[in-house]
C-alpha cells in the first residue's frame, strides 16, 4: 500500500517539476528582450561553453567519421556500392549523429559545468548578495548562460559535421584505398544542404533550448549542501539526455513528411 | 504558496498531456501522405499470380507515380488474387480497356504495378475494375522457359 502511495506521489512531484521547469524556461525566454543584455557576459560563457568544447568535439568526430566509413564500407561492400560511401556517411552524420551526438556531448561537457557553477553559485549565496543588491539574476546568470547555449550547439554541430567528414575520408584514403574523388562526388551530388544539413541544425536549435533550460532549472534549484550540487548535476545529464533522445524521435518524424 | 504548487502542477500535467498527444500523432501519422487528397478514389483488378507485390507498393503510369495498393487478398470462389488499389487524385482517369500489369524495379527490386491507359472515351469511376490484367513473371519461371527454349534447340 505504502508502495503505491510512494510511486502515485513520486509521479505527482514529478508532474509537478515539469510544470515548474516551463515556467522556469517561458520567465527565461520571455524575459531577455526586457533586459538589457550582458554582451561581455555572453562572451565570456560562449567561450566557457562552446570554445572549450570544440576539442571533445572535434576529436570524437575524427572517429566517429572513421567508424561510420569502415562500417559503411562492410555494408555497402555487400551490394558492391562502395562508391556510394561519402553518401554514406554524409547523411547518416548529418541528419542523425551530427546533432544528436553534439548534443550529448555538449550535455556532458557544458551542461553539467552550468549546473555546478550555478549550484555552488548558489551554495555560497552569491546569489544571495546579487540579490540584496537588487541585481538581476537573470540579466548576469541566465541570459548569458542561455543565449550562448543557443549560439555554440549549431556552431559545434556545423564542426562536428565538418570533420566527421574529414574522418571518413582520411580512412577511406588510407586504410580503405577507396577512390577519394567518387568519396567526394557522392556527396556533391546527393546530399541537399537544405533537406540534410539545415534540417539537421534545426533540430539542434530545439536540443541547445533543452539543455540549457534543463541545466540552468537544476542549477538554481539544486538544495544547499555539496551533495545537492552532485545531485543536481546527476540529474542534469541524466534527464537532459534522456529529453534530447525523446525529442530527437519526434523531430525527426515530423521532418520527415517534409524530407 | 500552496496556490503557486498547484499551478505548477497544472502546468505540469498539461505539458505532459501535450507531450503524449504529440507522441501519439508522430506515431500514428507515420504513413500518412501528403498527396493523398479528399478526391482520392478506388479500382479493383484481379491478378493470376501477384508475385510478391504487396500493400503501399506504387502504382504508375508511364513511370510516374499515381496511387498505391491499399488491399490484397484471396478470391475463394476463383482462386485469383484481388487487388485493390488507390489513385490519389480524380484528374488522373483511367479509361475502361487500360491493361494494368505487374513489373519488378531493376532485376531484384520490388514489385509495383503499371498501368497502360486505353483509348475508349469511358473513364473508369470509384470501385470500377480494370478488367485486362498481365499477370507478373517470376525470374525463376523466366529462367525455367529459357532453359527449356536452349534444351529444345539442340
Amino acid at each position: 500500500m505504502s508502495f503505491t502511495r510512494n510511486i502515485f506521489q513520486q509521479s505527482l512531484r514529478g508532474i509537478q517539476q515539469l510544470g515548474s521547469m516551463m515556467r522556469f524556461m517561458a520567465h527565461v525566454a520571455c524575459s531577455i528582450p526586457h533586459k538589457r543584455v550582458e554582451s561581455y557576459q555572453i562572451i565570456l560563457q560562449t567561450y566557457y561553453i562552446g570554445a572549450q568544447t570544440i576539442s571533445i568535439i572535434v576529436l570524437s568526430a575524427l572517429f566517429v567519421g572513421s567508424v561510420l566509413a569502415i562500417q559503411g564500407n562492410y555494408i555497402l561492400g555487400m551490394f558492391a556500392a562502395t562508391d556510394q560511401l561519402g553518401q554514406f556517411v554524409a547523411l547518416s552524420v548529418f541528419r542523425e549523429l551530427g546533432p544528436v551526438i553534439t548534443a550529448l556531448l555538449f550535455i556532458g561537457r557544458s551542461g553539467s559545468t552550468i549546473t555546478s557553477e550555478v549550484g555552488i553559485m548558489k551554495l555560497t549565496d552569491q546569489i544571495n548578495a546579487l540579490k540584496s543588491m537588487k541585481i538581476s539574476i537573470s540579466r548576469y546568470i541566465l541570459h548569458p548562460r542561455f543565449i550562448s547555449t543557443i549560439i555554440s550547439l549549431p556552431l559545434l554541430t556545423m564542426l562536428f559535421n565538418a570533420f566527421s567528414i574529414v574522418g571518413a575520408y582520411m580512412i577511406s584514403h588510407y586504410s580503405l584505398k577507396l577512390d577519394t574523388g567518387l568519396f567526394l562526388i557522392s556527396i556533391n551530388r546527393y546530399v541537399s544542404f537544405w533537406d540534410d544539413a539545415v534540417a539537421g541544425l534545426f533540430k539542434t536549435l530545439f536540443f541547445s533550448i533543452i539543455a540549457a533550460t534543463i541545466a540552468l532549472y537544476y542549477g538554481i534549484n539544486s538544495s544547499n549542501s555539496s551533495s545537492g550540487v552532485a545531485e543536481a548535476s546527476t540529474k542534469t545529464v541524466v534527464y537532459s539526455s534522456i529529453v534530447v533522445l525523446l525529442f530527437d524521435y519526434i523531430l525527426t518524424s515530423m521532418l520527415m513528411r517534409l524530407w | 504558496m500552496l496556490r503557486e504548487k498547484n499551478s505548477e502542477f497544472s502546468v505540469g500535467l498539461f505539458i505532459l498531456l501535450a507531450f503524449f498527444a504529440l507522441l501519439f500523432v508522430t506515431i500514428q501519422t507515420t504513413s500518412f501522405n501528403f498527396k493523398q487528397s479528399n478526391n482520392a478514389y478506388q479500382l479493383k483488378a484481379s491478378f493470376a499470380d501477384i508475385n510478391g507485390l504487396s500493400p503501399k507498393a506504387p502504382v504508375r503510369i508511364a513511370g510516374v507515380k499515381i496511387g498505391e495498393i491499399t488491399h490484397i487478398e484471396l478470391n475463394p470462389e476463383t482462386y485469383q488474387a484481388d487487388v485493390t488499389f488507390m489513385i490519389y487524385n480524380d484528374s488522373v482517369q483511367i479509361p475502361v480497356d487500360s491493361i494494368i500489369s505487374i513489373y519488378t524495379e531493376g532485376v531484384v527490386g520490388s514489385k509495383f504495378a503499371s498501368i497502360e491507359p486505353g483509348f475508349e472515351n469511358d473513364m473508369l469511376s470509384n470501385n470500377g475494375t480494370i478488367s485486362k490484367t498481365k499477370p507478373s513473371y517470376a525470374i525463376e519461371q523466366v529462367i525455367n522457359e529459357a532453359i527449356a527454349m536452349f534444351a529444345t534447340k539442340e
